[in-house]
């Protein structure tokens, strides 16, 4: 070993030593050698206990749901049912009314002038006839309730007219409405002037701002708006 | 990390539902996707959760694979989204100008893989997400960024701010 020749390393070995301790160096190299964890031995039995009871479950999940389907077609089949057999014996009672004939005593009676009295008992006897066929053939109509409650009148904005603020120092609202209103108001008033600005759908003026414009322009108003609770 | 290979004809009795190459798959690869959950989520818990619900789901979706061959990036990309799942509520991406810069740039140590790992897990839960999706999974900030829900410059700040802890952390552990 003494006799063995020595070799100088090159000159940069140093600077190549020093980049590799640099941080982004060291950091590519040992990603690869991060430390890899186990998980427990029991993993495995959970997850072959989740992969059964999945497969157990399924099925249940997919007749529940043929089940039901198939009660809903069943339903749906007998309620037709039922309404076809209810309109068949109807078509023979029909037929037989518009194929009545006149008794013949009745044809000495057409000859005879009539009066108002007989004309309104005929009349009512033919009328009575087709009220039988619809009362069994129809279905009850369907009437809905009407509530008794009055309507909600739902307004989005109200002028109070003649509230001079400056003048009369109280508020004294004039115009005043029992409606029933879902909305919360927020009242603001000031001594600025409004302007009138009305916009509708059609080009036509809000009645009530015209006709506060027209009569006391120079009033003070306030403006109470009528926002929807949210 | 090394790479994981796996025989085709382990993977088509995997995809026959064939217990056994499903057990045999789970041995081979359950470091990885554990690995993957525990860095990610710093909870063994949780990490638990996430490498149960990834088998679960590739043994029941495996068949719909299209490429068999990419059986394991394909794990690892549910295993991540598990873990995100699973980690939603404590990955916060933090608005990095509040933070100050916590050294210099001047780096002067050595360390090996199992400091870094020490210095991964103490990493802030959105910081350490990106850096283990960007640096260590190998997705592009794009794909991470998908992946968390974040924009692609979220995602490349969080990786140059983990960087920066990393380096403290490191030196921090170093000294003590």
């Amino acid at each position: 070993m003494k006799n063995l020749p020595e070799h100088e390393p090159q000159s940069n070995s140093w600077e190549r030593i020093m980049q590799k301790k640099d941080f982004d160096s060291q950091l590519s190299k040992n990603l690869e050698e991060l430390p890899s964890y186990a998980p427990s031995d029991l993993a495995w039995d959970k997850i072959e206990e989740k992969l059964d009871g999945q497969k157990r479950v399924f099925p249940w999940r997919t007749f529940m749901i043929a089940a039901s389907l198939a009660a809903l077609f069943l339903v749906a089949f007998f309620l037709v049912r039922q309404e076809t057999v209810q309109f068949e014996p109807q078509q023979p009672i029909a037929e037989s009314i518009t194929e009545r004939q006149v008794p013949e005593t009745d044809t000495a009676q057409k000859t005879k002038p009539l009066d108002q009295n007989q004309i309104l008992s005929n009349s009512n006897e033919k009328e009575s006839v087709p009220e039988i066929i619809t009362q069994l053939s129809r279905r009850r109509e369907f009437v809905p309730k009407i509530s008794s409650r009055p309507p909600i009148l739902v307004r989005t904005e109200l002028t109070v007219k003649g509230m001079d603020l400056e003048a009369k120092e109280k508020y004294n609202p004039i115009a005043e409405t029992k409606d029933e209103t879902y909305h919360s108001v927020a009242i603001s008033w000031g001594l600025d002037k409004i302007k009138f600005q009305v916009k509708t759908n059609f080009g036509a003026q809000d009645p009530l701002l015209l006709e506060s414009s027209n009569t006391e322009k120079r009033d003070y108003q306030a403006r109470i708006r009528l926002t929807p609770k949210k | 990390m090394n790479q994981i290979q796996l025989d085709s004809e382990l993977i088509e009795r995997v995809i026959s539902q064939e217990r056994k190459a499903q057990f045999q798959l789970f041995e081979l690869t359950k470091r990885m996707v554990y690995s993957l959950a525990f860095r990610m989520l710093n909870d063994e818990e949780l990490a638990h959760d996430v490498l149960q619900n990834t088998y679960v789901e590739v043994f029941q979706q495996i068949r719909n694979l299209k490429h068999p061959e990419a059986l394991i990036s394909w794990m690892k990309t549910i295993a991540a989204r598990k873990s995100i799942k699973a980690g939603k509520r404590q990955f916060e991406f933090d608005q990095l100008d509040q933070h100050h810069d916590p050294v210099d740039n001047q780096f002067d140590s050595w360390f090996d893989g199992e400091l870094l790992d020490q210095a991964i897990r103490a990493l802030p839960p959105g910081a350490r997400a990106v850096f283990m999706l960007t640096a260590v999974e190998g997705y592009s900030h794009k794909e991470a960024a998908n992946l968390l829900g974040i924009s692609d410059s979220t995602s490349k700040s969080q990786l140059n701010y983990a960087k920066k802890l990393l380096k403290t952390r490191i030196q921090t552990l170093l000294r003590a």
